[in-house]
C-alpha cells in the first residue's frame, strides 16, 4: 500500500515508503520572510492596547466587547436551537470495520497500563487491534510493555514526538479506521460502539469522542472538568452540526485510513498535529463529526504550571497553524467554517487575550487607585471594615455590566446543556469550578494566550 | 434563515432592550443622587426662609430660640455626597445632568456654609463649628486618605459640620471662597474660619484644632 507522506514545508502530500519524516520534532519553523515585520506588528499591537486602556474609557472597551461576545453566544444558541440538540445517532453499520488503536507512549509507565486495560475492555462487534508505539521511554515501560497480552508493541530507538509515534504506527497498520488514544487516556467500553456509525459516508475523515476530566482530584482539574463538559461536549456538538470542527482532539480520536492515505499523516513539525490534521481535512473537503455519547476520559494538568504549559502548546499550534491556514480565514469557499468558526475559535483567543489584558490593566489601575491612599499614610487611611467603614451600594456598580449579564446568561445555558451531556446533576461541589470557569479562567486562559503570542512571534524554541 | 442572521438580528434587539435596561438604571441611580442633593437643596431653602421670618421676631433671644426650634434636616455626609456623585457619573452609560446636580449642589452647600457662619455670629449659644475641607477630585492619595480622618472624627464629635468643597471643579463661587481662606493646596482644612496648614491632617490634630473651636469631640 502507497501510503503517502506528509510535507509540512511544501505542504504536499508526497508519496513515500511510509517512514516518519526523518527531522525528528522540530517546531515548525515559520517560512514567513517578514517575520521580523510580525514581530514588529504584534508589538504594536500591544503597545496600541495598553495605549488604548489609559486613554479611552473601560466602559466602551467592556461594552464592545459584550457586544461581541453577545453575538457568538446567541450564534451558538442559534446553531443549538436549530437542531444540534438533536441526537441523530446514525443506524450502526452493517459490517463492523476493524479498528487499530494505536497508543505512542513516552515515559508514561504510571498510565500506559490502565490505558491499554481499557482499550482492552471496549467492546465492539469488528477487531479491535492495539498497537502501543513506544516512543525511546526510558521509565522501563517498554519492557513491562513486552508483557501484557493482546497488543502489538512497536519500539522506535529515538523520541521524536507523538506524531511520529503515531505516523510511524499508521503505516504499520492496514484497517480502514485507526483510532489514536493518548497514553493516559481511558475509553469507555462502548466508546467505539457509539462512535464508529458516524463513519458513515465516503468523505467522513475523522470522529471525535466527548472527552472529559478523568476523576479530579483539586480544583485545577475541576475547573478543567466543567471547561471540557463545555467545549468538547456542548460546543464540539453545536459546531459540528455545520461540519465546522476544527480539532480532532489529542486525548483520543478515530480517523479513516482513507483520509490518512488522501491527505498524508500527521506533521511531524507542528505542535498541534491533532489542530493541523482537522484544517487540512476542512480545506480538502473531508468532514468531521462528533459523537457526544462516545466518552473518552483522560488525565489533565494538576497544577496551574502544568496547565501553563500545556495551554501555551496549544495556543501557540493554534498561532502556527492560524498562520498556515489563514487563507481560509472569513473565506467563504469553506463556508460557515471559514466565515464562522475559524475566526471565533482561532481569532478570538488574540482578541479576548487583549480584553482580558486591558480588563487587568483596569484592575491593576482600580486597585492601585484603592491603595494608594494606604500607600500614602496608612494609619490615616485606615483598614477598611475595621478602622473605617466601608460604603458600597447598589448603584456604585458599572451600568455597562448588565451588558455582561447579558452574555452570562445565555453562557450559564450553555453550562446547563453541557452538564446534561455529561449526564451530571449540578451540586454544590460544582458551585466553585464553575465560578473559577467564570472569574478566574479567562483571565489566565488569556495571560496564557499573551505568553503564547509572544514566545511564538519570538521565536522561542518549545520545551514539553 | 441562516443562524447567524438570526443571532445578528437577535443580537441588535437583545442590545437595544438591554440599552433601555441599563438607561433606566442610570435614571434610578440620577435619581437616588438628586433626593439626596435636594435635602441639602431643602436645607438651604429652609434656613433662608426661617431667616426672613426671624426678621420679624423681635427680640435676638427669641431668634436664636426660633432657629434652635427649627429642627434640623438629616446631617447630610457632605464629603461622602460629594464623593458619590463622582463614583456614580463613573459608573452611568448614558449621560446624565451631572454637571447640574454637581453644581446645584455645591452652591446648596456654600449657601449652608456662609448662613452657618451668619448664625454662628448671632447665636454663639447655638454655635456648631464649621469644618471647611478643600480637596481635589482627581489625583490625590491624601485627599482619600483625608476623607477617612474626617469620617473618624465626625463621628466624634458633636457641634461640628463639614462642608466639603473641590478645588479643581472650576466653579467660581468656589473660587472665591477657597481664595479668602487662603488655600494653597489640597488637601487642607479650616476649622471655623482658621485654616490648617496644606496636607494631610491626622485624627489628633484635627480633634485638638476642633476642640480649641468648642466643636466638643470625644
Amino acid at each position: 500500500m502507497d501510503i503517502k507522506r506528509y510535507d509540512p514545508k511544501t505542504g504536499l502530500v508526497v508519496s513515500g515508503d511510509g517512514s516518519v519524516a526523518p527531522a525528528g520534532f522540530d517546531r515548525s519553523r515559520l517560512e514567513f520572510s517578514a517575520k521580523m515585520d510580525l514581530v514588529a506588528v504584534g508589538l504594536a499591537v500591544l503597545a496600541l492596547a495598553v495605549i488604548v486602556v489609559l486613554t479611552i474609557s473601560y466602559q466602551l472597551i467592556f461594552l464592545t466587547y459584550s457586544i461581541v461576545t453577545i453575538f457568538i453566544f446567541l450564534s451558538y444558541l442559534m446553531l443549538w436551537l436549530d437542531g444540534a440538540w438533536r441526537d441523530d445517532s446514525p443506524p450502526p453499520p452493517k459490517k463492523w470495520p476493524d479498528v487499530t488503536l494505536i497508543i505512542p507512549s513516552f515515559n508514561s509507565g504510571h498510565t500506559i497500563f490502565d490505558t491499554v486495560a481499557a482499550c482492552k475492555r471496549l467492546k465492539y462487534p469488528g477487531k479491535v487491534s492495539i498497537t502501543v508505539v513506544d516512543d525511546g521511554s526510558t521509565d522501563g515501560s517498554c519492557e513491562r510493555l513486552k508483557k501484557v497480552e493482546g497488543i502489538l508493541l512497536m519500539r522506535k530507538e529515538k523520541n521524536e514526538g507523538k506524531a511520529a509515534a503515531l505516523n510511524w504506527g499508521i503505516s504499520r497498520t492496514a484497517t480502514p479506521i485507526i483510532g489514536c488514544v493518548d497514553s493516559d487516556t481511558y475509553p469507555q467500553e462502548d466508546a467505539l460502539l457509539k462512535a464508529i456509525p458516524y463513519f458513515d459516508g465516503p468523505k467522513v475523515g475523522s470522529v471525535v469522542l466527548f472527552i472529559c476530566v478523568h476523576q479530579p482530584k483539586n480544583w485545577v482539574q475541576r475547573m478543567q472538568e466543567v471547561e471540557y463538559w463545555i467545549s468538547f461536549g456542548f460546543f464540539f456538538k453545536t459546531v459540528a452540526s455545520i461540519g465546522g470542527l476544527y480539532v480532532t482532539p489529542g486525548p483520543m480520536a478515530l480517523y479513516s485510513r482513507e483520509m490518512f492515505e488522501n491527505l498524508g499523516h500527521f506533521d511531524e513539525q507542528n505542535l498541534t498535529e491533532d489542530l493541523e490534521i482537522a484544517l487540512r481535512m476542512q480545506r480538502h473537503g473531508w468532514s468531521i463529526k462528533a459523537c457526544h455519547t462516545s466518552i473518552a476520559f483522560t488525565e489533565v494538568p494538576a497544577t496551574l504550571g502544568r496547565l501553563f504549559r500545556q495551554r501555551v502548546r496549544w495556543f501557540r499550534g493554534g498561532i502556527m497553524n492560524m498562520l498556515k491556514y489563514s487563507d481560509m480565514l472569513l473565506n467563504p469557499k469553506y463556508g460557515s467554517f471559514g466565515l464562522f468558526v475559524l475566526p471565533i475559535t482561532l481569532g478570538s483567543g488574540f482578541f479576548s487575550a487583549l480584553f482580558i489584558f486591558w480588563t487587568l490593566l483596569n484592575y491593576l489601575r482600580a486597585a492601585w487607585d484603592w491603595a494608594l491612599p494606604w500607600l500614602y499614610n496608612p494609619i490615616a487611611a485606615g483598614i477598611p471594615g475595621i478602622t473605617q467603614p466601608v460604603h458600597m451600594g447598589l448603584y456604585m456598580y458599572d451600568s455597562t455590566l448588565l451588558f455582561g449579564m447579558v452574555g452570562f446568561l445565555v453562557w450559564a445555558y450553555f453550562v446547563h446543556k453541557s452538564f446534561e451531556m455529561a449526564k451530571e446533576t449540578p451540586k454544590l461541589k460544582h458551585v466553585v469550578p464553575v465560578g473559577l470557569m467564570l472569574w478566574f479562567y479567562p483571565l489566565f486562559i488569556g495571560l496564557t494566550f499573551l505568553a503564547s503570542y509572544v514566545m511564538e512571534f519570538s521565536g522561542r524554541k518549545y520545551k514539553w | 434563515m441562516n443562524p447567524f442572521a438570526k443571532a445578528a438580528i437577535l443580537t441588535v434587539v437583545v442590545v437595544f432592550f438591554a440599552a433601555i435596561l441599563v438607561a433606566q438604571v442610570d435614571a434610578w441611580r440620577t435619581q437616588e443622587l438628586r433626593s439626596s442633593i435636594d435635602q441639602v437643596v431643602l436645607q438651604s431653602e429652609s434656613n433662608r426662609l426661617m431667616q426672613r421670618m426671624a426678621d420679624l421676631i423681635p427680640t435676638q433671644a427669641q431668634k436664636c430660640a426660633f432657629f434652635n426650634s427649627s429642627g434640623e434636616l438629616s446631617k447630610v455626609r457632605a464629603y461622602e455626597l460629594a464623593t458619590r456623585i463622582q463614583d456614580y457619573q463613573r459608573a452611568n452609560f448614558f449621560g446624565s445632568d451631572y454637571a447640574e446636580l454637581k453644581q446645584t449642589y455645591f452652591i446648596s452647600l456654600s449657601d449652608l456654609y456662609l448662613f452657618t457662619m451668619e448664625q454662628n455670629k448671632e447665636c454663639p449659644q447655638n454655635r456648631e463649628t464649621p469644618l471647611l475641607y478643600f480637596y481635589r477630585e482627581q489625583n490625590c492619595p491624601q485627599c482619600r486618605a483625608q476623607d477617612a480622618v474626617l469620617e473618624r472624627v465626625a463621628a466624634r464629635c458633636g457641634r461640628m459640620r463639614i462642608f466639603a468643597f473641590p478645588t479643581d471643579a472650576n466653579y467660581p463661587f468656589l473660587s472665591a471662597l477657597a481664595g479668602k481662606m487662603s488655600i494653597k493646596d489640597a488637601p487642607q482644612l479650616v476649622v471655623g474660619e482658621t485654616p490648617m496648614p496644606a496636607g494631610l491632617q491626622d485624627d489628633g490634630a484635627l480633634v485638638r484644632a476642633l476642640n480649641a473651636d468648642g466643636a466638643s469631640c470625644q
